[in-house]
C-alpha cells in the first residue's frame, strides 16, 4: 500500500478550533521560557556556590594593615620615607668628603648630627606607632 | 552629575547621622596634667581661667569619646568601637583647658590648633597641620611631616620635623628647631639663643637679632637666606663649604646680635632691605 493510497484511507486530521489552538501554543511558550529562566537560575547559583567555596577555601593571605593600628604604621613610615632619602643622601655627601679629608673635625661632627637626626627621626616613627 | 547630586542625597543624611555630638565637663586643677587622643580630624586646644576642662565636637562614625579626669590628671580621646578596625578613627574637638596646664596632644593625621596655653604644650603627629599661636611656657613640636605654624610664643620653643615645613614668627623666647627636608622660615625678633638646623631644607630669616643673642643656621644642603636691615647689621659668621657665599653687608656688630650661619653644600645669601622693609623686619611687636 502506497503513502497516497493509506492517506486516503485513513480519516481526515480535524483542526482544533482556533482559540483552543492559540491557548495551546500560548502554554508550551510559556513553559518553555519558565524552562529556561529555571536552567538559568540553576546555574547562577551552581556558579555562585562555586566561587563562594573557592573563596572560602583559599587560605587569608595577611596584610600589614590586618594589625591593630596598622593604618597609623604604615601613614608614618610612608610620610617618613623621604626625609630618610635625605639624610642618606647627606651621609654619603660626609662619607665621601671624608674619605679625601679624614682627620677634619667639622666633617665628622657634621656626620654625627646626620646620624642623630636619624636616630631621632626613626624614634619619633616609633613614637607616634605607639 | 546628576548621578553624584543624587549620591550626595544619599548619603548626606547618613554622614549626617553618623556624627555624634559631644559635650563633658570635667573638675580639675590648675595645673592639671592632660593627654589629648584625636587620630584623625581636627583638634582646637583653648584656654580659660577656670579649674575645668569642657570638650565639645564631634565624633565620626563608629567612633567613641572617651575621657575622663580629676585633680591633676585627665585624658580624652577618640578610639574605634570595635578595637580591630585598622583605619583612623575621625572626631573634631574643642578642648578648653585651664591656663597653666600641662597638655600632650597625639594625632595622626590632622589640623591642630592651640592657643593662649601658658603651661606646657607637647604635640606629636604624623601628618596634617600644627598651629600654635599666642602661647608662653614651653611649646613643644615633633612631626613628621606636618606644617608647623608658631606664632607669638614667649618661652621655650622645642620643634622637630621629618619633611613639614615651620613657620615661625616672633619668638620671643629660646628657640631650637630641627627638621631634614622641611624648610625654616623665621621672622620677627629673636630676643633669645636660638639654634634652627637642616639637611635638604632651606632657611630664610626675616628680623633681627636682639643685643646679646645669638642666632645660629645650620644646615647640610639648603639654602640660607638672611633678610637684614642694612642700618643694624648683625654681627654675622658665614660659612659653606662647597657653597656660595653672598655678603655685601660685611661683619656687623655685635651690639646688634650674632649670626653665624654654617652649610655643607647650600649657598647663603645675604640681601640687603632697607627703609619700610627693613624697619617692618626689625619692629619688636
Amino acid at each position: 500500500m502506497t503513502r497516497d493510497e493509506l492517506a486516503r484511507q485513513l480519516p481526515s486530521e480535524i483542526a482544533p478550533p482556533p482559540y483552543l489552538r492559540e491557548a495551546t501554543l500560548r502554554a508550551v511558550i510559556r513553559r518553555r521560557a519558565v524552562r529556561r529562566w529555571r536552567r538559568l537560575g540553576a546555574s547562577a547559583a551552581a556558579i555562585a556556590a562555586i566561587a563562594l567555596l573557592a573563596v572560602m577555601l583559599q587560605p587569608h593571605r595577611k596584610s600589614a594593615s590586618d594589625l591593630v593600628g596598622a593604618g597609623k604604621v604604615l601613614l608614618a613610615e610612608a610620610h617618613a620615607r623621604p626625609a630618610f632619602s635625605e639624610l642618606d643622601k647627606a651621609e654619603h655627601d660626609l662619607e665621601v668628603a671624608l674619605r679625601d679629608h679624614p682627620t677634619d673635625a667639622d666633617l665628622s661632627t657634621a656626620l654625627a648630627r646626620v646620624r642623630r637626626e636619624r636616630d631621632a627621626l626613626r624614634q619619633l616613627v616609633q613614637q607616634v606607632n605607639q | 552629575m546628576t548621578r553624584c547630586a543624587w549620591l550626595t542625597l544619599v548619603f548626606l543624611p547618613v554622614t549626617a547621622a553618623a556624627q555624634a555630638p559631644v559635650a563633658r565637663t570635667y573638675a580639675v586643677a590648675s595645673d592639671v596634667s592632660m593627654r589629648i587622643w584625636v587620630p584623625e580630624g581636627k583638634l582646637r586646644v583653648e584656654t580659660w581661667d577656670r579649674d575645668s576642662i569642657r570638650v565639645s565636637g564631634k565624633v565620626g562614625r563608629g567612633a567613641h569619646f572617651f575621657g575622663g579626669g580629676s585633680g591633676r590628671s585627665a585624658k580624652v580621646g577618640i578610639e574605634w568601637d570595635d578595637h580591630s578596625n585598622t583605619v583612623l578613627p575621625h572626631g573634631e574637638l574643642v578642648v578648653t583647658v585651664p591656663r597653666m596646664a600641662h597638655v600632650w596632644v597625639k594625632m595622626t593625621d590632622g589640623e591642630m590648633i592651640a592657643i593662649n596655653t601658658a603651661g606646657e604644650l607637647d604635640v606629636i603627629t604624623v601628618t596634617g597641620s600644627v598651629t600654635v599661636q599666642d602661647a608662653q611656657g614651653v611649646v613643644s613640636v615633633e612631626t613628621i611631616d606636618a606644617a608647623v605654624t608658631l606664632a607669638g610664643i614667649t618661652g621655650e620653643v622645642r620643634v622637630r620635623s621629618g619633611g613639614g615645613r615651620i613657620t615661625l614668627k616672633q619668638i620671643h623666647g629660646t628657640l631650637t628647631a630641627a627638621t631634614v627636608s622641611g624648610a625654616v622660615d623665621l621672622a620677627g625678633v629673636v630676643m633669645q639663643d636660638a639654634r634652627i638646623e637642616t639637611i635638604g631644607g632651606g632657611i630664610t630669616v626675616r628680623g633681627s637679632v636682639a643685643h646679646a643673642a645669638l642666632l645660629e643656621l645650620e644646615t647640610h644642603g639648603g639654602a640660607i637666606t638672611l633678610y637684614v636691615d642694612r642700618l643694624a647689621v648683625p654681627s654675622l659668621a658665614l660659612a659653606s663649604r662647597a657653597g656660595a657665599v653672598k655678603n655685601p653687608l660685611g661683619a656687623g656688630n655685635t651690639s646688634t646680635g650674632k649670626i653665624t650661619a654654617h652649610s655643607f653644600k647650600g649657598d647663603i645669601n645675604v640681601v640687603p632691605v632697607s627703609g619700610i622693609e627693613g624697619k617692618k623686619a626689625n619692629t619688636p611687636p
